[in-house]
């Protein structure tokens, strides 16, 4: 049989029934393992071996056309994106705890809502290929279930009174996607051990397994960050990423010059937390700012005339004459930037990883969070990145990444956590920030503040060159001491973060002379006041 | 010119009705009516201003609760269903510990099918007296551990927890077989007036046992087992 005409001839007939989705023309071919197809970036591969088998019950045609069908379905409906499959396999693995009889569960209840969508809206043959679909209990009772949701004779088994419950789960009503997860879980979980107890990893579903190869790299890294973005905490990221850890692998989404792309060998789903999370926040970041360059620069001509010296002629544009007015003399002006537009200088993160500060790998850690955020910022804009994380320096209690950027490397670094007593060794970071190739790079310090030597810290940071944000995660005493020693320092901005809405509001090199004309029109009650409201109203008054 | 959307201007397509789009609706309007009788039957119980377990609030409140119940149809799932609504912390239904036990035993008592399964692994409550005056001919498989009072005025009916009671469990019954297959709490048996309970584990208390026969493991413990007995169980 020559499976690929069939396809040819049969897929613009699904295409148009799906409503021509965006998807590359399928392809048959030998699969390895027992399903009928497998989806690849986008590209469905019918299994010759399942296509030969079905074949001898019906037509070519209908067994193309349906399990185009099914494959079209999980495109088109569920589980539509990876977000929703991270979702679907989070809420799994919450309710069963392992992993293999979490994907079986998530690959079963992803085909009962995708079949039974493609059934209800479509005319399609799928019924008619579970007929001739053999398998274990699981799939028996899934042909029982479509049997009486559908409403056709489809010869399944299964429990009668595990069957009518099952049949009672809103399947399409995507709303509801979790919940009627968790209670289909419970009740296919006697099955689900029983297949794991036939075999071990469990064999997949006729139909074909669901993995993270059926999205593209794009698709992988948007779905994290949603997924980052609605778990709610770094653990259940950790334990459902860390399931997908191969496959991510594979993705790229380990080590990588950008976030999620490039060539990677394992995944630390922490730091990869920390990167999708970064991502959602865009922290203002302001250049440094156009300045008078101090020198007198040739910017145009003008007729030289006698009382003028001769130095300044331009002998190219004088025709090779001292006459007054042919010859052209340059007239020089001060010049008024640094380049073609506002630079970024290189920024030096300090981090505190001290015992008062919150593990990273442990829980949110906003600190971190904010300064991956910065990081982003800066590395936007080609910017190099440095980190100086540290708890007691003086006693080696530090990690020290050079200015690069390297994405990963940072990150790792961002996420290290040291615990124990908090001192700055300020020669270190004196030494570390004159490595910056730009002059004058920014400093961010990431702390609560209670840090042993905080008067020298202080002392250092007034003095120091470059703008320099501070931001502080609570509120004690140590803090209001450094907002009242440092308030009117020019290029000194405090911001406070309690919580992870805090976060956007820190706008990185930001000085306050830049604000002077803005608190000009506040007094004058036209201000931006918006603006106004995410400093730090103890440490941020305009000087 | 050609229109470039002709082939998607001819394309129609309407959703078919499956039998499940009936299913839920039935099971949408039973649930919606069971909730009803419950609201009925909460504002009624909630004129007493304390509710007190003792036999004459019991028996109001369970006539309350079956007459709340009368002329609704429902099935073995809708009381899971129901027991799902109560249990959750986002349900519409008030959750009142020990009326609403005694609701869900009414609807067990109530239900067309006779062999009644409720797992209660799956919810966070622990309802008392489930299993409340079970007639005879029914069979409530509790799956999970149960509450207190479970199996409570038994009337013949059979009631199996697969996990451990809590305390007072088949406190009053009057014939039947309360099975538990872990350990029971304090109290067990109180009052009993006829039937049997065997529970597989340990029996934290008995209570104050007037008739019928108790079970700790293999060992008869009311009536105590005289010295040489052969009680059959072993």
């Amino acid at each position: 049989m020559d499976w690929q005409q069939v396809i040819d001839e049969v897929w613009p007939h699904v295409r148009r029934k799906h409503l021509w989705p965006e998807l590359a023309p399928p392809q048959v071919g030998e699969i390895e393992a027992p399903v009928a197809m497998h989806m690849r970036d986008k590209q469905i591969t019918l299994n010759r071996a399942t296509c030969n088998t079905l074949a001898e019950h019906l037509p070519a045609a209908s067994v193309i056309e349906a399990l185009l069908d099914h494959g079209v379905s999980h495109y088109t409906r569920c589980p539509w994106d990876f977000a929703t499959h991270l979702h679907l396999y989070a809420t799994a693995k919450d309710e069963l705890r392992r992993k293999s009889l979490a994907k079986l569960a998530t690959d079963a209840f992803i085909d009962v809502v995708a079949n039974t969508a493609c059934v209800r809206d479509v005319p399609t043959p799928l019924p008619d290929v579970y007929r001739y679909l053999g398998g274990g209990a699981l799939e028996g009772t899934l042909t029982a279930l479509y049997s009486h949701i559908w409403g056709m004779d489809l010869q399944g088994s299964g429990d009668p009174a595990l069957v009518r419950r099952l049949a009672r789960i809103p399947y399409l009503d995507r709303q509801q996607w979790g919940q009627s997860l968790r209670r289909f879980v419970r009740l296919v979980q006697p099955l689900l051990e029983e297949e794991e107890g036939r075999q071990r990893p469990p064999q997949p579903l006729a139909l074909g397994r669901h993995g993270l190869a059926s999205y593209s790299p794009e698709e992988v890294g948007q779905g994290l960050q949603t997924f980052a973005q609605h778990v709610p905490d770094i653990q259940h990221f950790r334990e459902t990423v860390q399931d997908f850890a191969e496959d991510l692998a594979s993705l790229g989404f380990g080590r990588g010059s950008a976030a999620g792309l490039g060539q990677g060998v394992s995944v630390d789903a922490d730091v990869l937390y920390y990167m999708q999370l970064a991502q959602t926040y865009r922290l203002p970041l302001y250049g440094l700012p156009m300045e008078r360059s101090g020198t007198l620069e040739p910017y145009s001509h003008a007729p030289w005339e006698a009382s003028k010296p001769v130095h300044d002629i331009d002998l190219w544009t004088s025709f090779g004459r001292l006459l007054p007015g042919v010859s052209q003399t340059w007239v020089r002006r001060e010049g008024s930037i640094f380049g073609q537009r506002e630079g970024t200088p290189d920024c030096l993160v300090v981090l505190d990883s001290s015992g008062s500060m919150r593990n990273p790998r442990e829980q949110v850690s906003f600190a971190v969070l904010g300064a991956a955020c910065a990081v982003e910022a800066y590395l936007r804009r080609d910017a190099r990145v440095a980190v100086y994380n540290f708890s007691d320096a003086r006693l080696d209690g530090k990690t020290v990444v050079p200015f690069g950027t390297d994405r990963q490397a940072i990150y790792q670094g961002l996420c290290l956590y040291h615990g124990g007593g908090t001192s700055l060794r300020l020669r270190d970071l004196e030494a570390l920030r004159r490595t910056a190739t730009s002059p004058t790079p920014d400093l961010l310090v990431l702390t609560d503040m209670q840090i042993t030597n905080l008067e020298e810290v202080m002392e250092y940071l007034i003095g120091v060159e470059g703008r320099i944000t501070v931001v502080h995660i609570g509120e004690n005493a140590a803090t209001e001491h450094f907002c009242q020693v440092t308030q009117h320092h020019p290029r000194l901005q405090v911001f406070a973060v309690q919580e992870r809405q805090d976060i956007p509001s820190i706008v990185l090199g930001q000085v306050q002379r830049y604000f002077r004309p803005q608190a000009r029109a506040r007094r004058t009650g036209s201000g931006d006041r918006g603006r106004s409201s995410v400093l730090n109203p103890q440490c941020s008054a305009p000087s | 010119m050609v229109n470039p959307f002709q082939e998607f201007f001819a394309y129609t397509t309407s959703a078919r009705e499956l039998p499940l789009d009936h299913i839920l609706a039935r099971r949408d309007r039973v649930l919606q009516r069971l909730l009803q009788s419950y609201q009925a039957f909460v504002e009624e119980e909630s004129t007493q201003l304390v509710w007190v377990v003792e036999q004459g609030a019991l028996s109001r409140a369970y006539a309350t609760a079956v007459d709340a119940l009368k002329g609704v149809e429902f099935t073995v799932e809708d009381v899971e269903d129901m027991c799902v609504e109560l249990d959750g912390a986002n349900g519409i239904a008030t959750p009142l510990g020990a009326p609403s036990g005694l609701f869900i035993a009414a609807m067990c008592n109530h239900v067309q099918n006779r062999d009644i399964v409720l797992n209660l692994r799956n919810l966070v409550r622990r309802w008392p007296f489930l299993g409340y005056r079970l007639p005879r001919g029914r069979h409530l498989q509790l799956e999970g551990d149960a509450g207190d009072f479970v199996g409570a005025l038994l009337e013949g009916g059979e009631v199996t927890v697969t996990g451990n009671a809590g305390n007072y469990a088949g406190i009053g019954m009057r014939s039947g077989l309360l099975r538990i297959g872990y350990s029971s709490g304090k109290h067990t048996a109180e009052g009993m007036r006829g039937g049997t309970i065997r529970v597989q584990g340990r029996i934290a208390g008995m209570g104050r046992v007037k008739r019928g026969t108790v079970y700790e493991g293999n060992q008869r413990v009311f009536p105590a087992e005289k010295e040489g007995e052969w009680t059959g169980s072993r």
